[in-house]
């Protein structure tokens, strides 16, 4: 093997991953907290106050990227279920078992804080609108698939029933995002499109900047329970005696 | 229409926008809301990182087998 050419599929082995994973854990731990706080700083103490709302559209700032990690992190499960499933790669599975709960959070803060946005935004504190809904049903998909898994004794069955829920459940994140488009919906629609976005470019800064924090939080937590799976897992591996 | 799709800013909104702490905690009479959705957010966040700091311990502690 030449020096600059790096063999990607080496580290699809959990023996090669586990100690890679384990490195760099603590650097996007470190990282996502110093962003968080830049990003922290800049919501409260850089974007303006909201002419129509007030302050009460502070809570965009962590309300839209907790949504978008929500839907983002479903289809990475689902890619990585539907890998695992396919090609018979044990590491991808376990990448799609470690996603499930941090995109549960990630849904369930959504909808919490969209609530309490909604409450001072438009007098109440839930409708059964196609957004709001069809977000509930992805909370609903990440706890049956977590629930799923953990029913199932042995691991590779319940990696493939796992997928199986996992790839049919996908339809539903085009249909959050649409949502707002299809029918008609008390709530917004979109603030950032491909062309425009209709905000304060602090707003969008504070948006955006909590946007990676979340993004980099997600890779070492979903790291590091990664390497926790990988250990309840091959605790029979002989490699495991010497990585540890 | 939502009242939340026009997102501006006045012309003359200073960037430093607080004069007091107690200015600052009330959000213009939104704290409930405000720090409620932050508040949410991270102590979720924190459970995550302690739940899984307490799995690492526990799996640590497990033997694995000598080779």
């Amino acid at each position: 093997m030449s020096k600059t050419t790096i063999s990607w599929y080496k580290y699809a082995a959990p023996a090669n991953f586990y100690p890679l994973a384990g490195k760099m854990v603590p650097w996007f731990a470190i990282a996502s907290a110093l962003i968080f706080i830049v990003g922290l700083y800049i919501s409260f103490f850089v974007a303006p106050t909201d002419f129509q709302q007030g302050n009460s559209y502070r809570i965009i700032f962590i309300h839209v990227p907790a949504a978008w990690m929500g839907m983002f992190l479903y289809v990475l499960l689902a890619i990585y279920a539907g890998i695992g499933w396919a090609f018979n790669a044990r590491l991808a599975s376990m990448m799609a078992t470690a996603i499930a709960p941090t995109g549960a959070i990630f849904t369930f803060i959504s909808l919490v804080t969209g609530s309490l946005w909604g409450r001072p935004a438009w007098g109440v504190w839930w409708v059964w609108d196609a957004r709001l809904t069809s977000t509930l049903i992805l909370m609903f998909l990440y706890i049956g698939f977590i629930s799923l898994q953990s029913s199932i004794e042995d691991p590779r069955r319940a990696d493939r029933a796992g997928a199986v829920l996992a790839l049919v459940g996908v339809i539903n994140v085009p249909i959050i995002y649409f949502s707002v488009q299809w029918w008609n919906s008390l709530h917004q629609g979109a603030t950032i499109t491909a062309k425009s976005f209709k905000m304060a470019p602090s707003m969008l800064a504070a948006m955006l900047i909590l946007l990676a924090a979340c993004w980099i939080y997600s890779i070492a937590v979903v790291l590091a329970r990664v390497r926790c799976i990988i250990r309840e897992r091959e605790r029979e591996a002989p490699w495991l005696a010497e990585a540890v | 229409m939502s009242a939340l799709a026009h997102t501006q800013v006045r012309p003359n909104d200073q960037i430093m926008h607080w004069s007091s702490f107690s200015e600052f905690f009330s959000m213009g009479g939104y704290a409930l809301y405000v720090w409620g959705s932050y508040g949410v957010t991270f102590l979720l966040l924190g459970a995550e990182v302690l739940m899984l700091l307490k799995r690492k311990r526990s799996v640590s502690q497990r033997p694995t087998r000598p080779d």
